[in-house]
């Protein structure tokens, strides 16, 4: 894995003017770190500015503070987009033109030529399942069938970075799975994604690494695995227990304590006579991270609070 | 499957109701002339054309349709000034606009000229009318007709200023792109103070290629069928006359020609028809008729009542009606007023009388009566000289 | 510069403003005026002719403007409100290029509609017995010029307010562009500081009276030196108008 980072924001700040001239702080001092071939999940409630973000990269925004970086260069030319796939959060699309239409029209901004062009349109016709859809009207479109021509029109250029807002919503489970497949073949195909979303469960197991952001700033950021090994160990035994251990509904027991008590643990169970049965890493879920981490944050008071409200 | 079987009964009994009221409306119903006596909003030109909105000759067309209903209760009222802002009658001002909005219309010419100087008498307004038509549509032969014919009866060029009638006429010539066209003011150039029948022949020419050129169904038609009949029955006392002069008759008071058997064969021997061109023209335009059997016939006049003979010359009884009709709509106007005044209609001729309606003497063998809230003049009928007129082909 | 990412955005501009509702449906309300207006012609009680072109070319500029101002004013605004732009933006186009695209995308559509109509308007006027010349087809032209200016107004007042005012402001920009044409000719009373007021005021707005040719073409007039003047009249303010649009567009926060 190529250790430079695909999209890099510094100290990014953004602030709207809304009605009658009124400010409103969108982000605050985000910084980011995309490293390549990553699938990166940035993860926030809704509000926390997370395609507020989405938006300055992509270009759709203007006038921030701080630093952008898209493939090692500032955002603001219009050629680094090339290599770029986004997924907007429910996409809509020319109601009177096909979907072989649209794919063609858009697969031509990106630069393919004719020739790539038909051979990507029909990959992605199978990959999501369009191939019969091809002369409907983008009009006559479900909500989840939009969500799979957006996906479509995102990954028909094969884009290195792959920019992904909210890509679940919409869809039924036989779809979302399709999609976590899709997004892997894409990984592997060299892709870089760039998640955002606050359905946590859906990109868990798809994710290498992870933001979380809430009211504009980004609360913390790093490789999904290295979060997994912060969770607590868990010791399960049988016989006595020591007085810390939580009884079972069988004969069992449960103990759990940090990385730093585990030799003082596994001796305090030998002392009061029990057995061990097996010691394991707690399995700490992603949601359950999330909440637990916002939920600091807002007690931390609101002094780290100023933006968010969009 | 019922319920939806009733449903569309009832839409599709709906639809067929409506479509049956419809076309019942349409079914025997008679042309309604509107008439108003307004007439509406009409800017100044500056502000018309600026109003328009870049579709001049459009708003120009239907402010010119609308129009129509106030004419219609002008050829009855002959009343301008109630339309007009100022001293200027409605038609002037109205005409006015609609030159400038869309000059190159050659319809708003004859037609205001009609409606200023055959309905309203403003023979000046109309004039003005025909001028900035010639300068605007130089080529135009109809324009050009109407002008000659407008300046030879209301100003009497051909009379007064026949240098000045010729230089017209040359110049009318001078204008034609096409050489028929300039046919006709050839004609009357070579005729020029020497036939006086130019006045009558082009008015009757004009008014008679107008009805022609009318639909029956048109508002207008009645209007101009009835100008076509006056100028034929002129156009027949002018003619007649001198061949009468020369007849060996003499009568010193209103004769029915009929009864003095003139209309029977009018042998060539019997009257000194001398003028061949006279006879053609008296032909063409069905005064006279040819049979070779029995030669030339005189016809009833155009209105188809008879010609009489008087002491001061030939007249025709169907244009002596025409006349009072058109005095009749006078009174018809006070009848209005009256009616609406006492809320009630006159029983007989002593109660309008003390109204203050005098009515005239009607001409021989016309009755009048009142009807609806106007008078009406019937007349007996007994002859038919129609035959040449759109209406009965 | 390039120019073929305007010409691919254009074809899809075209393909969906052709294909939308409102644009068919006023495209039909033409058709059927084109099919009453013979109706007035013989109520005028004249040969009929004339009334039905002047109602068939009043009717192309009208029903073009207001084609012009609905999808112009509906474009960039559903653009923006349903998101459409976020996968064309997030391509590698700047938004000059995304506005002039979809600039002529829409005239290229109200071209080919202005093009339907006159054939239709034209061949009714000759089943009309108006004798057809050259000159009705410059007038078909300028119309569609004025349509095309109209196009930029809309995008113009849509980039600077909601598509309801816009639309508003559009047809109202239409009236006063008609307007000051003839208010020359309604300045008699204003004099010295009145006058430069009302003339800088008028300046602003595009003078659409080059553009009614169609009044003295169906008389068949030749066009005077106003017919010439309207092409780049024209260019020069569709140029103006889309330089403002790219302006407000480049810096709206989307």
């Amino acid at each position: 894995m190529n250790e430079t980072p695909v999209i890099e924001a510094r100290g990014v700040g953004f602030t709207y003017t809304g009605n009658w001239l009124q400010k409103i702080t969108a982000l605050h001092d985000v910084t980011v770190s995309v490293p390549t071939g990553s699938i990166f999940g940035y993860l926030g409630a809704n509000g926390a500015g997370k395609s507020t973000l989405i938006k300055l990269m992509m270009g759709l925004l203007r006038g921030h503070s701080g630093q952008i970086r898209l493939f090692g260069e500032d955002i603001g030319n219009p050629k680094q987009r090339t290599h770029l796939g986004y997924l907007p959060e429910q996409p809509f699309f020319y109601e009177n033109l096909q979907v072989h239409e649209y794919l063609s029209y858009l697969g031509h901004l990106s630069g393919l030529d004719s020739a790539t062009l038909k051979r990507n349109a029909e990959r992605v016709y199978e990959l999501l399942d369009l191939g019969d859809l091809r002369k409907r009207k983008l009009g006559s479109f479900s909500k989840g069938m939009r969500q799979r021509f957006g996906l479509a029109q995102t990954i028909i250029h094969e884009p290195k970075l792959i920019v992904l807002d909210e890509p679940f919503s919409g869809l039924d489970p036989l779809w979302r799975a399709r999609f976590r497949q899709i997004f892997t073949e894409e990984n592997k195909r060299g892709a870089t994604l760039f998640f955002s979303s606050h359905i946590l469960s859906d990109i868990e197991d798809l994710c290498t690494h992870y933001a979380v952001i809430d009211h504009g700033r980004v609360l913390e950021q790093n490789r999904l695995d290295a979060l997994f090994e912060q969770a607590p160990l868990q010791l399960i035994g049988t016989g006595p227990m020591p007085k810390e251990a939580t009884r079972a509904s069988d004969n069992s027991w449960t103990w759990v304590f940090n990385d730093d008590q585990r030799q003082a643990s596994l001796d305090a169970v030998h002392a009061c006579g029990g057995s061990i049965l097996r010691l394991e890493r707690q399995k700490l879920g992603l949601e359950e991270y999330f909440v637990q981490r916002v939920a600091e944050h807002h007690a931390a008071g609101p002094a780290t609070k100023e933006g968010g409200s969009i | 499957m019922k319920r939806r079987a009733a449903f569309w009964s009832v839409v599709i009994l709906c639809g067929c109701c409506v479509l049956a009221w419809n076309v019942q409306r349409f079914v025997g119903a008679k042309a309604v002339y509107r008439s108003s006596s307004h007439l509406d909003f009409v800017p100044s030109p500056a502000m018309a054309r600026a109003m328009s909105l870049g579709h001049r000759n459009t708003f120009a067309k239907l402010r010119w349709i609308q129009s129509f209903s106030y004419a219609q209760h002008q050829f009855e009222a002959r009343d301008d000034t109630i339309a007009g802002s100022d001293r200027r009658g409605g038609f002037v001002r109205l005409y006015e606009t609609l030159l400038h909005l869309d000059p190159y219309f050659e319809p708003y010419y004859t037609h205001g000229t009609l409606m200023t100087s055959g309905i309203v008498g403003d023979h000046q307004s109309a004039l003005y009318f025909l001028w900035s038509g010639i300068h605007i549509l130089p080529h135009n032969f109809s324009i050009w007709n109407n002008a000659a014919a407008h300046i030879v009866s209301f100003f009497d060029y051909e009379n007064r200023h026949p240098h000045l009638m010729q230089a017209l006429l040359e110049e009318w010539v001078a204008c034609m792109e096409y050489p028929e066209q300039t046919s006709l003011p050839l004609h009357w150039i070579s005729g020029l103070g020497t036939r006086k029948s130019s006045v009558e022949l082009q008015q009757a020419r004009y008014w008679v290629q107008k009805a022609h050129e009318t639909s029956r169904n048109h508002w207008q038609y009645s209007f101009i069928r009835s100008r076509a009949l006056i100028a034929l029955s002129k156009l027949g006392i002018h003619y007649l006359t001198p061949l009468l002069v020369e007849a060996p008759l003499v009568h010193t008071a209103p004769v029915d020609f009929q009864k003095l058997g003139l209309n029977r064969a009018l042998q060539l021997s019997d009257i000194q028809l001398t003028n061949k061109k006279t006879i053609g023209q008296l032909l063409q335009y069905g005064i006279l008729s040819h049979d070779p059997a029995i030669g030339y016939q005189l016809n009833p006049d155009p209105f188809g009542f008879p010609w009489l003979l008087s002491s001061e010359g030939i007249i025709s009884t169907g244009l002596e009606r025409a006349y009072f009709d058109d005095r009749l709509a006078s009174y018809s106007r006070q009848l209005r007023g009256a009616i609406e005044l006492k809320h009630k209609r006159p029983q007989n001729q002593a109660e309008l009388e003390e109204w203050g309606i005098v009515l005239p003497e009607p001409p021989v063998g016309c009755t009048i009566s009142i009807d609806d809230n106007h008078f009406r003049a019937v007349y007996d009928r007994s002859a038919s000289f129609e035959s040449f007129l759109p209406e009965a082909q | 510069m390039n120019l073929s990412l305007i010409r691919i955005i254009a074809g899809a501009t075209f393909r969906e403003s052709f294909r939308s509702k409102s644009f068919v449906m006023l495209l039909v309300l033409y058709l059927a005026g084109t099919c009453i207006a013979p109706i007035v012609g013989w109520i005028s009680g004249t040969d009929g002719s004339i009334v039905t072109a002047d109602l068939i070319f009043s009717l192309l500029s009208i029903v073009g403007v207001l084609v012009a101002t609905a999808t112009g004013t509906a474009l960039v605004h559903t653009e923006i409100k349903q998101h459409t732009l976020y996968t064309v933006l997030s391509r590698p186009i700047h938004r000059w290029q995304f506005v002039c695209g979809k600039y002529l995308g829409l005239c290229a559509a109200l071209i080919a509609g202005q093009l339907i109509m006159l054939a239709t308007g034209l061949t009714m006027m000759a089943l009309n017995g108006l004798s057809l010349h050259i000159g009705l087809l410059w007038a078909g032209l300028l119309i569609t010029l004025e349509v095309c200016i109209m196009a930029a107004v809309s995008l113009t007042w849509t980039a600077l307010s909601s598509p309801l005012l816009a639309a508003v402001f559009s047809l109202a920009t239409y009236a006063v562009g008609h307007f000051v044409h003839g208010l020359p000719g309604l300045m008699y009373h204003l004099e010295g500081v009145q006058i430069m007021l009302v003339a800088g005021l008028a300046s602003l707005i595009p003078d659409l009276g080059y553009y009614a040719y169609r009044n003295e073409a169906i008389y068949g007039m030749p066009a005077g030196s106003d017919e010439l003047i309207a092409l780049p009249y024209a260019l020069c303010w569709i140029t103006l108008l889309l330089f403002i649009t790219t302006s407000v567009i480049r810096r709206k926060q989307l």
